[in-house]
């Protein structure tokens, strides 16, 4: 957080100027006009680039040429913001890849080498132009825009050439509505100008200008719909003008009156155009289930894209899974099953700061609920899983833990008449395999789901009473807390927005005690140690999963290593800047290292918003009622449902 | 809905270009005269699941103090090899690799092959894992291929050899491994994974992911005097091509003479005297290994092309050590760099060898390594980086996205790109808009030739290093893998040439490709799909596609004008200008007599699909039964699919 740079450029004065004009009642104008809009806008993104490389090279430690830059920096963001909502949603890889993907190094996907990847494009930028002192910075500016001019251009070419249909528009503006609010209203893109709510109105202004082309055929099926999303679009633009404080803007009421209702209502913009979905264009599901009216629902998630399982047989899957899930005849021991560690009623976690093995002794980690866990990408707090139904295998196979395998465990299983009468009815086709046990308990695993939490109904206008400090809570967590930029909403977990199909992992520079004045790092490697050798780089040591904090008034202790009881220890390493903020030697930090400065109360509104996040799934409080199938060897018999 | 539906008809009439026509949702289904009724017959090709990773269970040896027994199959199934059964009392033995590098106490650590027998059943056609019992006393269906006890651990299994002269079967163990602590995968003893870990011997408790044994290796092999008695590293034991015995499950000889390589894949010409091999690196080499003589490639000498070499072929030459770092011999030597070379092809009857080039995003910064070590640059990828507006290839802006295939002719040693993939959105390269998505090729990596109708055709398969830059269709996230065949008479072909055979689940690498010795099925692999697929095709797994043996050269034809203008001849002079479709049931494909926006619409009249700015609809997900196809214009055609 360097400094607050307000831009309000004369193209804005423009969009607002020319944003109401009629368009012909034609899908085939309509869509004439957004491609005509694009190529349009991109070509000033290109002409915007030049300008600013132009200004990298003649940049002298003079004050005047540095705010040339800075302008030049700024301008050429707000001009791709004008084309982010096509230009991400046709190639969100690309885009992340080599223009706006976020200022970290990664390792190279799909090669046969560890190789790190620097970050390139307008993030690291945004950081290197509102550096303390950027002319020291030039020659990395002028490699860096000549390495985003290159690039841009082939993706300009690329994108050019894109047949664009009624579908990408409508899809594209709806993923839009969850970028503006989920990254870039936090200022996940702008960490160094700042400059997130200029960056948003520019936004909303071009993305909804499409929509406008086809409010015409909207208003001529519907205009009652045509009614609300123009009034509502109109009034979200005046909010974003009139409140351009990062700091201070409102982000709940923003998102509750106007983007989330917008969100629901585009659908209906889609479905009364009777536009194909994109299942109808043979394409695959994705975590997003497009169907989903809320930005604060778990319709927003396609269960079945994380999970892979299916409608057959569910019940008597799910059944067979809860009944597994409690049974101790998965460990060796007979004394650990998975409810040892994720005891419902402490939401699916022990209480414990690290779970603790068969033999009683602590393990390296924490337990991490299982409630919502379902919504990630890749799975355990090092990310070493990536499938939902074999992360099991781990906890099977560890010798702290089960200490066994399938073979073991299908031979045990074989012995139980009841079992097997269970698993011949929920899994006909295949009968005992490793799959049935697996499979069955993530049906269980799966069901463990919710995001109808107080603060959610809120955010969906539901007559819900909600705290000033709640609200404001949220306001900082999404904004000068900056929590919302690692805690996506609305999982508050680190699958990245508007996609949602990749987790995240931070290094934080979590401490093995919570003692501050003698702040020791936790010695777990965590991400770089978890068996996977394109982890095994050094920007993954000590980097551990970005969890959720849904429900965390019920899951301390909290980080991997339990390390600290209370949310306001958590708040408060937070606060100082995280490891870095205590003066720890670590590279690869994720945080900055500057204290947030929030006070005691803005750090309790954090808290009570936080609290607002509870929604277990229902009955879940209780002690779960299963009863243990019998053996035919009794030495098996005498096994008992843990003490959770 | 009706008024609406009226009101948007309007628009369609109106319209008249592609792109943009809006379809209702429900239609009234027509009744009556409808002008045309096309039907779409079976497919010949049916699928079938041979070998699911992680479900279907292995027999073992006894392998770390436990004894034989069972567990359950590793995953990342990449390579198969095939061996034919010279006695006819079977197809053959098929022989699986598993692309990783886990611990598993009794398969053994690191990678892995499984090997199993195949046989059709004469009456359903169908293939059938064959009861064996084997030398060892082990018996099942699939067996793991010992390494541990034989030459060591192995890993990474990617590619191999599956000599097309007599079915001999070698792993490729693939990503060159640099310490022990990165074959051990990540521990906590040493304090960082990336620092250096003491050789110790195997203990079960030992805490990494990969192979727990790192005690230093002895090398014992009667086939390599040089190398017998050696004594490498654990990590320096890793990288070579592997000859396994797939008949008793059991690995041969580490081929040591042939070096240390991050190898992919090779193949053997008809003279079972040169094996031609891709390692799967940036820089990468085209290899190749001479036998003295035929059959024993346990004496010969290693070469890599360079291409401004007089006679193409420089000899790669050095001491057992020097050979544990081939690369570093051939850049010293000046070969040719190429961006990740894998696999390796031969096609029997023209004895020329196909290979993929993967390709890489931003190859430039390794080239130049190269350049520095000694290499030369191909031609291909200087021209490539000029046409980008850079001065060559080892520019950090240069973009590989796409990569290629390359054609070997032993016979002149002539060597030039035979497909380009892409299409590369420049200008001179970019596809004819009804073409796109349907024609394109994304990082082929595994291949292969198998012969459909008594003409070869090579077996591409994808495995995409990414979504950008329209590797998938726009506004899409996911891989999707496919597989394409491409017919060998044609001369100079391009993307529009493939002809699409399958793609496999959501995320998956499709992958090992390989033709039954009978001719009538195509082994596949489908290699870490994500997880949304349902089971087993959320697992790794080996799948056949039978009925090979029933289509033609005719059936793949994918230039539907001839026949489409056939069609309309034969229509009444006054419904010439109809809409006309022209079905493909062996690639499931519609032809359209021309480019537009298509919706289908099934015998309720509710929408099932649209495609737009298209001259052809694939139809493989639809059920049987009667559809009704519409076009821009509102002209409709009746499909029955069968």
């Amino acid at each position: 957080m360097k400094k607050v740079a307000i831009i309000v450029p004369a193209i804005l004065f423009f969009l607002i100027a020319v944003a109401w004009q009629p368009s012909p009642v034609d899908p085939r104008s309509a869509l004439d006009q957004v491609q005509k809009d694009y190529l349009r806008n991109m070509e000033y993104l290109s002409q915007d680039i030049q300008t600013y490389y132009d200004a990298a090279t003649s940049l002298t430690d003079d004050a005047a040429a540095i705010a040339t830059l800075q302008q030049a920096h700024l301008k050429a963001r707000l001009s791709y913001k004008q084309i982010e909502y096509l230009i991400e949603y046709f190639d969100a890889a690309g885009a992340k890849q080599v223009l706006n993907g976020a200022p970290l190094p990664k390792t190279e996907p799909k090669v046969a080498e560890l190789r790190v990847i620097e970050p390139k494009g307008l993030q690291v930028l945004d950081e290197l132009a509102f550096d303390d002192a950027p002319f020291g910075k030039k020659d990395e500016l002028i490699y860096l825009i000549k390495q985003l001019q290159s690039n841009y251009e082939a993706m300009r070419a690329y994108q050019g050439k894109i047949k664009i249909t009624h579908r990408h528009i409508i899809e594209a503006i709806r993923q839009e509505i969850i970028r503006i609010s989920f990254l870039g209203l936090t200022g996940f893109d702008t960490p160094g100008s700042v400059n997130a709510l200029p960056e948003a109105l520019i936004a909303w202004h071009s993305t909804f200008r499409a929509y406008n082309y086809y409010d015409p055929m909207v208003h001529a099926a519907d205009p009652k719909l045509s009614g609300t999303v123009k009034q509502l679009i109109k009034d979200g633009a005046n909010y974003l003008a009139s409140n351009p404080d990062f700091d201070t803007f409102d982000r709940a009421t923003f998102i509750k009156d106007y983007a989330n209702p917008l969100y629901g209502l585009l659908l209906d913009v889609h479905h009364t155009l009777q536009i194909e979905t994109a299942a109808e264009a043979g394409l695959q599901p994705t975590a997003v289930d497009y169907e989903g009216r809320s930005m604060f629902s778990e319709s927003l998630f396609n269960k079945d894209y994380f999970s892979g399982l299916t409608d057959e047989y569910a019940a008597e899957r799910r059944e067979l899974g809860r009944t597994l899930f409690y049974d101790p005849i998965l460990s060796e021991s007979l004394k650990l099953s998975c409810g040892s560690c994720h005891d419902p009623q402490r939401a699916f976690t022990d209480g414990q700061r690290t779970s603790l093995s068969h033999a009683g002794m602590p393990t390296r980690r924490n337990a991490p609920t299982l409630i919502n866990a379902v919504y990630a990408e890749k799975y355990f707090l090092d990310l070493r899983e990536e499938r939902f139904e074999t992360q099991m295998n781990h906890v099977v196979s560890d010798h702290n833990e089960f200490n066994s395998d399938f073979i073991e465990i299908i031979d045990k299983l074989a012995q139980s008449e009841e079992y097997m009468a269970m698993i011949n009815a929920a899994y006909p086709t295949y009968g005992l395999s490793q799959h049935a046990v697996t499979n069955a308990i993530s049906h269980y695993v799966a069901s463990l789901t919710g995001m109808d939490s107080p603060f959610d109904q809120y955010l969906n206008g539901e007559e819900v009473a909600m705290s000033e400090s709640a609200i404001n809570g949220f306001n900082i967590f999404m904004g000068k807390g900056a929590c919302g930029t690692c805690h996506f909403a609305p999982s508050y977990s680190g699958i990245v927005p508007p996609l949602y199909m990749e987790s995240e992992s931070e290094v934080l520079g979590v401490p093995a005690t919570p003692d501050t004045a003698d702040f020791v790092l936790d010695p777990d490697l965590g991400r770089q140690a978890n068996a996977k050798p394109l982890d095994e780089a050094d920007i993954y040591a000590h980097s551990f999963k970005t969890v959720t904090v849904r429900n965390i008034e019920h899951t301390a202790p909290y980080m991997h290593n339990g390390v600290y009881a209370t949310l306001e220890e958590v708040m408060d390493f937070y606060n100082k800047g995280g490891g870095i903020g205590h003066g720890l030697e670590l590279d690869n930090q994720t945080l900055l290292g500057d204290p947030l400065n929030l006070t005691a109360t803005e750090i309790a509104d954090v808290i009570s918003f936080m609290k607002e996040l509870n929604d277990l799934p229902s009955g879940l409080a209780e002690h779960p009622q299963v009863e243990l199938p019998t053996f035919s060897d009794p030495a098996l018999n005498n096994r008992q449902i843990n003490n959770y | 809905m009706l008024k609406f539906n009226t009101f948007l008809a309007l628009f369609l009439c109106a319209s008249g270009l592609i792109g943009q026509a809006i379809f209702a949702e429900e239609i009234d289904v027509p009744k009556g005269h409808i002008s045309e009724r096309v039907v779409m017959p079976p497919s010949p090709l049916t699928l079938q699941v041979l070998f699911v990773g992680g479900h279907d269970i292995v027999q073992t040896t006894e392998t770390y103090y436990n004894p034989a027994g069972r567990q359950i199959a590793k995953e990342w199934h990449d390579f198969i090899g095939m061996t034919p059964d010279p006695t006819g009392a079977s197809l053959g033995w098929v022989s699986v690799n598993h692309e990783m590098i886990y611990r598993d106490d009794k398969i053994g650590d690191g990678g892995g092959m499984t090997v199993f027998r195949i046989d059709r059943d004469p009456i359903t056609g169908l293939l059938e894992v064959v009861d064996q019992t084997l030398e060892d006393g082990r018996s099942g269906q699939y067996f793991n291929v010992d390494f541990a006890n034989t030459v060591g651990e192995t890993g990474m299994n990617c590619g191999g050899i599956s000599s097309t002269f007599d079915g001999r079967i070698w792993t490729a163990e693939e990503w060159f491994r640099t310490s022990n602590t990165s074959i051990h995968n990540s521990n906590s003893d040493v304090g960082s994974p990336t620092a250096d870990l003491p050789a110790e011997p195997y203990d079960d408790d030992r805490p990494g992911g990969g192979v727990r044994d790192t005690a230093d290796f002895t090398v014992f092999s009667e086939d390599f005097p040089e190398w017998d008695g050696m004594i490498l590293k654990k990590y320096q034991n890793f990288n070579y091509m592997v000859e396994i015995d797939p008949k008793e499950a059991k690995a041969i000889r580490k081929q040591y003479n042939w070096g240390r390589m991050g190898w992919e894949g090779g193949a053997i010409t008809n003279d079972n005297q040169n094996v031609y091999m891709g390692p799967d690196a940036t820089p990468g080499y085209f290899m190749r290994f001479r036998a003295d003589r035929p059959g024993d490639f346990t004496k010969g000498s290693l070469y890599a092309y360079k291409e401004d070499a007089a006679d193409k072929w420089v000899l790669i030459e050095g001491t057992p050590e020097e050979m544990l770092d081939v690369s570093s011999l051939c850049a010293a030597a000046g070969a040719t760099m190429y961006n990740r070379p894998e696999w390796v092809a031969h096609d029997k009857a023209s004895n020329k060898i196909y290979w993929t080039e993967t390709g890489r995003d931003f190859p430039g910064s390794r080239f130049a390594n190269g350049i520095a070590a000694g290499a030369t640059m191909s031609y291909a990828h200087n021209a490539r980086a000029e046409a980008q507006g850079l001065a060559d290839a080892t520019d950090s802006n240069y973009r590989d996205t796409y990569g290629r295939i390359w054609v070997y002719d032993p016979a002149t040693r002539e060597h030039y790109v035979h497909l380009e993939g892409g299409p590369d959105w420049t200008e001179a390269m970019s596809p004819s808009e009804s073409e796109y998505f349907d024609k394109h090729l994304t990082n082929p990596d595994g291949l292969s030739v198998m012969t459909i109708d008594g003409q070869s055709f090579l077996v591409i398969q994808e495995d995409m290093n990414g979504t950008s830059y329209g590797r998938m269709p726009a506004g899409t996230s996911g891989r999707f893998c496919e597989l394409y065949i491409l017919n060998l008479a044609i001369e100079n072909p391009t993307i529009d040439d493939l002809i699409r055979i399958t793609a496999v689940p959501a995320g998956a690498e499709v992958t090992g490709a390989i033709q039954t010795p009978d001719g009538v099925s195509l082994l596949v692999n489908s290699q870490h799909p994500i997880v949304s697929n349902p089971f087993p095709w959320n697992h790794s797994l080996t799948f056949a596609i039978n009925g090979f043996d029933r289509v033609t050269v005719e059936d793949l034809n994918t230039d539907a004008e001839e026949a489409i203008a056939v069609k309309k001849k034969n229509f009444k002079d006054n419904v010439e200008d109809a809409f006309t479709i022209y079905p493909n049931p062996t690639t499931r494909t519609v032809f359209l007599d021309k480019t537009t926006d298509v919706a289908i619409y099934d015998v309720r009249g509710s929408r099932v699909k649209v495609e737009r700015a298209t001259n052809r609809v694939d139809v493989s997900e639809l059920k049987a039964g009667i559809y009704f196809i519409q076009n821009t214009a509102g002209e409709m055609v009746q499909l029955v699919i069968e």
